[in-house]
């Protein structure tokens, strides 16, 4: 059995599926802390009209995703900043008008079909040699900023009026990581699924931030948790014949579970 | 002795020059034609009832907010155009309030106010370690360094946040309502570490409280507020005025004295 891991197409899938993992893993850590786990839910049904866009548009179906992705993106930011509505109620907006055109679309292209479908339940197993050189870029890239910008992004997601204070651009900050989620969300829908995305994106991450003590430990674990489900998910698919999306991410739970029971057991006891 | 504390007074930097400020919330006025300075060696006590405008007049020193008429300058420069805030240390109202569950240590924390160290190389990482330990030691909570901030008490945190201000040996530290919700023994050592931390660091210090019983510990000077600015000067002379009585019968009828 073990040389099916010799297959291009599993290692691409394995390493795609890895890399995407790790940058969600990371992202979702701030992105819980300042109260907005459910972004890349919203920004995933907003990629999904831009999916149905360019299937009815006969264009590239991920590059319109993308850029829908991104307006929404700087919508949500402006909605929050200059109309002062509330952060979830602007990502309910924005997350059902999304899916609302994308169901109009997706109806007048009359596209309800297996590429539809690969957008939303994934298809990590078809990933291209490219996507996954997208998502080795959005990992360092991602990883990358989080070592530059370590101390302002830890101080925003900590106290952001202290943050304020001490000089950094609250604002920016937060308007950089909303628009990296929706560049994240864009290429793990190829991974898992519009439906399934925000799910990497909030359980790693959920699952680092009640085990650890610090900060960096957080980090660390939500990646550590991320690598495990994206794995064994992908084995999980392989050897039982799951669909590979779902059991990425009901491992992933199972190990946010365990570690929430770990930590009852070693912390409050 | 006097006279030479007096020259040296006179002789002080004015590191906050609030030059007729005026804010108002949606139209509705806050301050009015706020002018007065901090000068460097002050413990300046903010006081006045609530709504008058006190922890507003902090984020206006802070650049939180930008007044409607009037300027601020810090260190003589415009407020806005200070990027390096080293120099100043923040305490926020409510600090303590943070998410019990958030995983950061206390040296992460105190660390957070480290701006200028790297701390991926090793010698940023000792330099930074010792700046850390050093804020610590000063608030009496080195031996707590390696704790997850939401399991300290309240007071304990506040100590932390403290540090956290003057990892980076500012000039200045402004405060919030640091004792909010903080029990009476807690807030006299609490007084006590401010008074030492303005006479034995140098930091000039301005306060933001509702605890009238401030001008009694280490403070020089008052700055008190209903919306205008109804005293500014020493508190001696403060203990002895009209907007001291009227703040303590309530302070919702306080007058104008002559600044």
């Amino acid at each position: 059995m073990g040389e099916l891991w010799t297959l291009g197409f599993l290692q691409r899938a394995l390493a795609a599926g890895l890399l995407l993992g790790i940058a969600c893993a990371v992202l979702g850590v701030f992105l819980i802390l300042k109260r907005d786990a459910m972004i890349g839910h919203g920004l995933s049904h907003v990629a999904f009209a831009g999916v149905a866009l360019g299937l009815w548009a006969r264009l590239l179906p991920l590059g319109l995703a993308l850029a829908v992705s991104l307006a929404a993106a700087f919508l949500l930011v402006k909605l929050k900043e200059r109309a002062g509505v509330h952060s979830d109620t602007a990502l309910g907006i924005v997350s059902s008008v999304g899916m609302a055109t994308g169901i109009i679309l997706a109806s007048l292209a009359k596209s309800y079909n297996a590429s539809l479908f690969g957008f939303l339940f994934g298809e990590i197993l078809a990933i291209t040699p490219a996507e996954v050189a997208l998502a080795a870029g959005l990992a360092l890239f991602v990883i990358g900023v989080v070592v530059v910008r370590y101390r302002p992004l830890m101080s925003m997601a900590f106290h952001p009026e202290i943050a304020k204070a001490s000089g950094v651009r609250v604002e920016r900050l937060e308007a950089g990581l909303t628009a990296l989620t929706a560049v994240t969300v864009v290429l793990g829908m190829k991974v898992v699924g519009v439906l399934l995305v925000s799910a990497l994106l909030v359980i790693p991450a959920a699952a680092g931030l009640r085990a650890a003590s610090h900060f960096k430990g957080a980090i660390l674990i939500s990646c550590a948790v991320a690598v495990v489900s994206v794995a064994g998910g992908l084995a999980a698919a392989l050897y039982l014949d799951l669909p590979a999306s779902g059991a990425i991410v009901v491992l992933s739970f199972f190990i946010f579970a365990a570690l929430l029971v770990l930590r009852r057991k070693t912390v409050f006891k | 002795m006097a006279v030479k504390t007096a020259e040296k007074r006179k002789a002080a930097e004015t590191l906050v020059s609030v030059e007729a400020v005026s804010f108002a919330y949606s139209g509705h006025p806050v301050l009015s034609d706020i002018s007065f300075e901090i000068r460097e060696g002050e413990f300046l006590a903010v006081l006045g009832p609530n709504g008058s405008g006190k922890t507003t007049l902090l984020k206006l020193i802070l650049g939180l907010l930008r007044p409607d008429q009037g300027g601020i300058r810090l260190m003589n420069r415009p407020v806005d155009e200070i990027s390096d805030r080293a120099s100043i240390g923040y305490v926020p109202q409510k600090a303590t309030h943070i998410d019990p569950f958030f995983p950061a240590s206390v040296r992460e924390v105190v660390g957070l106010g480290l701006s200028s160290v790297r701390p991926w190389d090793a010698a940023g990482k000792k330099k930074e370690d010792a700046a850390v330990r050093g804020a610590l030691a000063q608030v009496g909570m080195e031996e707590h360094l390696r704790r997850r901030i939401g399991s300290l008490s309240g007071g304990q945190q506040q100590r932390v946040f403290i540090a956290r201000a003057i990892v980076n040996r500012p000039r200045l530290l402004l405060l919030d309502e640091p004792t909010a919700g903080v029990d009476p023994e807690t807030v006299e050592h609490f007084y006590d570490m401010l008074g030492r931390l303005n006479r034995e660091e140098d930091i000039t210090i301005a306060l933001v409280t509702h605890d009238i019983g401030i001008v009694d510990r280490n403070v020089n000077k008052v700055a008190c507020l209903n919306r205008t600015l109804v005293y500014h000067g020493s508190h001696e002379e403060f203990c002895r005025s009209q907007a001291f009585r009227d703040l303590l019968s309530g302070g919702h009828h306080l007058v104008s004295h002559k600044h």
